[in-house]
């Protein structure tokens, strides 16, 4: 079964769900793409002074990510989030989130290297890695009157690699749905 | 006007791609112990000359090299072989300084030559050659190349731009060089910032030991030699054409945060590794047509080593060339005369 097919199945059966996706862009313009789901583990509101409330929210759930180097390596990321999200009556929506995600690098430049005398292709060259990620969010989230939202979120993967944990920045443009 | 700006922009992207045998090829080299080093072989194949370019930080990487303003005109007549050496760059490797050193860097050098010539002169007609190039820490790095290990004899030359080969003298040369200089310019008429400038990088000088540093002290008279080149009036940076830049941008290899990270804790292993280590005196081996090229006003690795190369060197041909208006990065500066005197070198050499 794919991912998606999961995804979709384990959403069809709760009840405060909500799904993300949209394109990313690793350091700002390499061209990729993230999706997502959350189920609500806590959540709670809180009354200002003016009266208004706030929502908060504490939620988790599986996602994948992809974005590619061109002509050098292409990174697909499965893994899961924890997310904290404040919702106002409005839907001004921050959030902060933190995860854990595989990193499984695929090179899209061939791998040489010399045998013998031989020039010898190194088959399906790749990396899998880890990484823990980081994320911040400000958009607009689902209301009473609308399920959708639209949230801007600046990530930072951090990537293990050459014996250091390397930050990788990207920016992530999602549309939301409240099922 | 759709039609004509993408056609601009494609002509500015594409550069010579498609003509025939140019090559814009970019690959990964696994070396022995599993790591994957990246490569990109840009420019005429026709030419028949191959240069290897072993870049300079160390912790850089050689991408930046390929934005500069000389490039095209290098890759018109010759194909560049850019090398990110192992853990810098977009290339794979461990970090720490326990797992980095010159001999290992040098082994990497030479499973990127037996993947070059396979690749591009073991069945090319005519007379391929393979040249050896390096600027700053690839100074230091490609005599270990030409003097511990047997590529001399696969070798067409050696191009040495600014080369730290001895570090010693280079930090010692480069105190004098500021000192010198900052006395100079604080003799004349400055604004106030640039002789506040001129006041710090004279005291930083003078309060560094000549000999013996430690790896802060060196640093710390590096970062004054490289804020002195900049407040020379004379040495003026040429920004990259427009398509160049964009180019750049989207075919860059690495990630700037993490090229940056990593390569600052390669920088700090590999020099305090290396801060005693001088190549001089075995250039009395090297008979390898070589091209010494220098800034006058490199106060980072100063024109001295250039000239004390050429009094040491066993070749015949050990061409100096020396830029007036050029400090460390005379490919950025000068970048006309920079190409022209390695494609003479080159032509020049039978």
């Amino acid at each position: 079964m794919s991912p998606a097919l999961l995804l979709a199945g384990l959403a069809s059966f709760a009840s405060a769900v909500e799904l993300s996706a949209g394109p990313m862009f690793e350091e700002g313009y390499r061209p990729g793409a993230r999706a997502g789901v959350h189920w609500t583990l806590l959540d709670g509101e809180r009354q200002r002074r003016n009266g208004n409330t706030t929502q908060h929210v504490l939620s988790g759930g599986p996602d994948l990510a992809t974005y590619t180097v061109p002509g050098v390596r292409w990174s697909t990321l499965p893994g899961g989030t924890i997310a904290w999200r404040r919702s106002g009556e409005k839907g001004l929506r921050l959030e902060a989130d933190v995860g854990v995600s595989l990193v499984v690098q695929k090179y899209l430049a061939p791998v040489y290297r010399v045998e013998g005398d031989e020039l010898v292709e190194v088959p399906m060259a790749g990396r899998l890695k880890w990484g823990p990620t980081t994320r911040l969010g400000i958009g607009l989230g689902p209301t009473d009157k609308r399920d959708w939202g639209l949230v801007f979120r600046p990530n930072v993967l951090w990537e293990t690699r050459n014996t250091m944990m390397l930050p990788v920045l990207a920016t992530e443009l999602a549309v939301t749905w409240r099922l | 006007m759709r039609t004509s700006l993408t056609a601009v922009l494609a002509l500015a992207l594409s550069g010579c791609a498609g003509e025939p045998g140019w090559i814009d090829d970019r690959f990964f080299v696994r070396t022995d112990d599993g790591t994957d080093l990246y490569v990109h072989a840009v420019g005429d194949g026709t030419s028949n000359e191959f240069v290897l370019f072993l870049h300079g930080g160390p912790g850089g990487g050689s991408s930046v090299y390929e934005l500069a303003p000389s490039a095209p005109t290098l890759h018109e007549n010759l194909v560049m072989v850019y090398l990110d050496q192992r853990g810098q760059g977009a290339s794979e490797g461990r970090t720490k300084p326990e797992d980095l050193s010159l001999p290992l860097l040098a082994g990497d050098v030479l499973d990127v030559m037996d993947v070059v010539e396979k690749l591009y002169l073991d069945d090319r007609s005519g007379d391929p050659r393979l040249w050896l190039m390096g600027h700053s820490w690839g100074g230091m790095l490609g005599p270990q190349v030409l003097f511990e290990t047997d590529a001399p004899e696969r070798l067409a030359g050696w191009i040495e731009v600014a080369g730290a080969h001895d570090i010693p003298k280079l930090h010692a040369d480069s105190i004098d060089m500021l000192v010198e200089a900052a006395d100079a310019e604080l003799e004349g008429k400055l604004d106030e910032d640039t002789k506040a400038a001129w006041e710090d990088i004279r005291t930083t000088a003078q309060d560094a030991p000549r000999s013996n540093p430690n790896i802060d002290q060196m640093l710390e008279v590096n970062r004054a030699a490289h804020q002195a080149g900049d407040l020379i009036e004379d040495v003026v940076f040429q920004q990259p054409s427009g398509g160049a830049a964009i180019d750049w941008v989207l075919h860059r290899p690495n990630d700037a945060l993490a090229n940056m990270l990593a390569g600052n804790r390669v920088a700090v292993g590999l020099l305090d590794q290396n801060i005693d280590r001088s190549w001089s005196d075995r250039y009395r081996e090297l008979t390898l047509p070589t091209l010494l090229v220098w800034g006058r006003y490199d106060f980072v690795v100063p024109p001295t080593l250039g000239e004390d190369v050429q009094l040491r060197i066993a070749a015949e041909t050990a061409d100096l060339v020396v830029f007036e208006d050029s400090a460390h990065v005379p490919m950025f500066t000068e970048p006309d005369a920079y190409a022209k005197a390695i494609l003479d070198f080159v032509a020049e050499t039978p």
